[in-house]
């Protein structure tokens, strides 16, 4: 296993160009332990990503490694090492669930005896118990999501890279979905690279994030640092706030007001200090004063308009 | 995921006290990971398993085990022969070569039923998906692919083969007396099937990688075995311009058999050789399987 601190995955200015779509332009990225949401739009290159950390893709520059292992040369090595659940459907119809995750099991080295009594565990920690015998041709779409994340968790990977886990699932489904891989994270022990588009489910169990735009990361880091180490402070004032507001432009501060509110950039505590100051300055007289941390929707709509996102900020 | 269980052995019934709960659950995994080699005999294991139709509907099995069912069904008639017969029949290698003959016709269909089975299916799924993000190579998929077809096509190609040489052996009037005048019978078969087997399924597994649809896989296949069997017969027997006769060589489906017809001796007619049309058997073959290998190594699946 990784420790906390090495990277789980390490990507150096990779890049991968399709025809005339530069699918990935430059990425630099460290995936940490735990789970990571990998965010972005349709078209950010977070499949190509997935692909060329499996393998899957040569990269036409730049350098990867999972775990340690450089991609071009331990290709094999890494991929003994990572689960992974495509979003597409991918599962033989005519086979029972048992008997393919089994497969997978041994096509990953498993010994045949120890990959028939993984399947069987991995099934039921799933949430398929006496299913797992039929075919899957007859199963639920969640149910089928169940088999392909049981496929990618046979073998014990060090890490499993779920693309959109969550697709064409129901909310009672999702929920379940979401719990699982907070459980996989967190009790079992497996770093997860969470690839999905629903920022609610990525909020709800990623220590990190990164996000993806045209190619290039947009932002990346621990959930809790992107979400408390920025934001706007909301004052509400007794007049017209374009005074103070001026006041703590002239401080260095972004800020905006918009009648009796003015909302200004957080930085640092040092922020409060400045309130104060200008407020006495301009004889303000603050009657509400609340710092508003971003959300990841913010975090995720800022990567997506690198230009406005000064200025979403300050309109908090 | 909580499984309950006992303390066992102890020889007495098992007490309140001795219970406990076991929580199996998912377990971290610490013992032995296998090589590429074992991945790959998995593949070959599944591969098999999927065109006998084990584990598959009826449907499934009904095809393939005909096919076998008729091959070691000739073979035991013709052992049945031999027995009432009292115990020889003249001419061993005449008799094997007619039946590999006439047996061409189970091996093209198998071939022609067997190999789209091990691979539009997995395209169609799109399985290949995940089957490539296990610690295996495209060519290691690729080459698992042939050697469950080859050894599916054994059990037709070599099998009976090797049941009528030993069933021969052991009715003969002296085993080793029948061992010592037919021990190069032994090769030839083993040869011939062996040649056979890589070849129809170098062939069949290369036309089913274009395909996604097993019925049309299946059906290029016997089209091209049938229309080149018929364009190479009406052109080297029917027709009568020089060097029609270098046409026979385009009779696809009937290449193994007039091999086998070389290594057992049997006349060809001139100008063509048995080692023609063994040059051109190696060489289908070795074009199959690299257009196959090709095909997968694109990536676009």
């Amino acid at each position: 296993m990784t420790s906390q601190d090495e990277p789980v995955i390490q990507t150096e200015q990779l890049s991968k160009r399709f025809g005339a779509t530069q699918a990935l332009d430059h990425v630099s990225l460290r995936v940490s332990a735990g789970c990571t949401g990998l965010l972005g739009p349709n078209g950010a290159g977070k499949s190509t990503l997935i692909k060329v950390v499996l393998g899957l893709l040569t990269p036409d520059e730049g350098q990867v490694a999972v775990a340690g292992h450089d991609i071009r040369r331990e290709v094999l090595v890494v991929r003994a090492l990572v689960g992974y659940m495509p979003e597409h459907d991918c599962l033989p119809a005519d086979w029972r669930a048992q008997d393919f995750v089994r497969y997978m099991g041994e096509l990953h080295g498993l010994p045949t005896q120890v990959a028939i009594q993984r399947a069987s565990d991995t099934l039921y920690a799933v949430g398929l118990g006496e299913e797992r015998f039929r075919a899957i041709g007859g199963f639920s779409t969640g149910m089928k999501q169940r088999v392909k994340l049981a496929q990618a968790l046979v073998h014990d990977p060090q890490m499993v890279l779920l693309d959109e886990p969550t697709n064409g699932l129901d909310p009672a489904g999702r929920d379940e979905m979401i719990a699982l891989i907070g459980r996989i994270a967190h009790v079992m022990g497996i770093h997860v690279v969470l690839s999905s588009h629903l920022l609610t489910d990525v909020e709800r169990v990623a220590d990190n994030v990164i996000i993806l735009n045209q190619g290039q990361v947009a932002a990346q880091g621990s959930l809790a640092e992107l979400t408390t180490a920025t934001g706007a402070v909301t004052i509400r004032t007794r007049a017209p706030g374009e005074a103070l507001a001026e006041a703590l432009r002239a401080r260095g501060y972004g800020a905006e007001c918009d009648g009796y509110e003015v909302r200004v950039d957080y930085r640092s505590d040092a922020v409060y200090d400045a309130i104060r100051d200008s407020a006495v300055e301009t004889d303000a007289a603050v009657m509400y004063l609340k710092r508003r941390s971003l959300t990841l929707e913010d975090i995720y709509l800022a990567g997506q308009q690198p230009a406005q996102a000064t200025h979403a900020e300050a309109r908090r | 995921m909580m499984e309950h269980s006992m303390e066992q052995p102890t020889g007495q019934p098992p007490t309140g006290a001795g219970a406990r709960i076991v929580d199996r659950g998912y377990q971290r995994y610490t013992g032995v990971r296998l090589g590429v080699t074992h991945n790959v005999a998995v593949m070959v294991v599944a591969g098999m398993r999927r065109g006998l139709g084990l584990r598959r509907p009826a449907y499934a099995k009904l095809l393939p085990w005909l096919f076998i069912s008729i091959t070691y069904l000739m073979t035991l008639v013709v052992l049945a022969v031999v027995v009432l017969a009292g115990g020889e029949i003249a001419g061993d290698g005449p008799m094997y070569l007619r039946l590999f003959s006439i047996a061409t016709i189970f091996f093209v269909l198998f071939a022609g039923l067997s190999a789209p089975d091990l691979l539009c299916a997995d395209r169609r799924q799109r399985v290949l998906s995940l089957y490539f993000t296990a610690p295996i190579r495209r060519l290691h998929y690729v080459a698992a692919q042939v050697l469950a077809q080859m050894g599916l096509l054994l059990l037709l190609t070599l099998g009976p083969w090797l049941l009528l040489f030993i069933g021969n052996t052991l009715l003969a009037p002296s085993v080793w007396g029948y061992l010592s005048h037919h021990s190069n019978d032994l090769w030839h078969l083993v040869v011939g099937g062996l040649l056979a087997a890589l070849y129809y399924s170098a062939l069949a597994l290369m036309t089913a990688a274009f395909s996604d649809r097993r019925p049309y896989a299946s059906g290029i296949f016997l089209g091209l075995m049938l229309i080149s069997t018929v364009v190479s017969n009406v052109i080297s027997q029917g027709m009568n311009f020089s060097g029609h006769e270098w046409f026979a060589l385009l009779d696809l489906a009937n290449l193994p058999a007039q091999v086998m017809n070389w290594l057992f001796g049997a006349a060809i007619a001139a100008p063509l050789s048995g080692g023609y049309y063994l040059l051109v058997t190696l060489g289908v073959t070795a074009l199959s399987l690299g257009v196959l290998a090709w095909r997968y190594l694109r990536g676009d699946d």
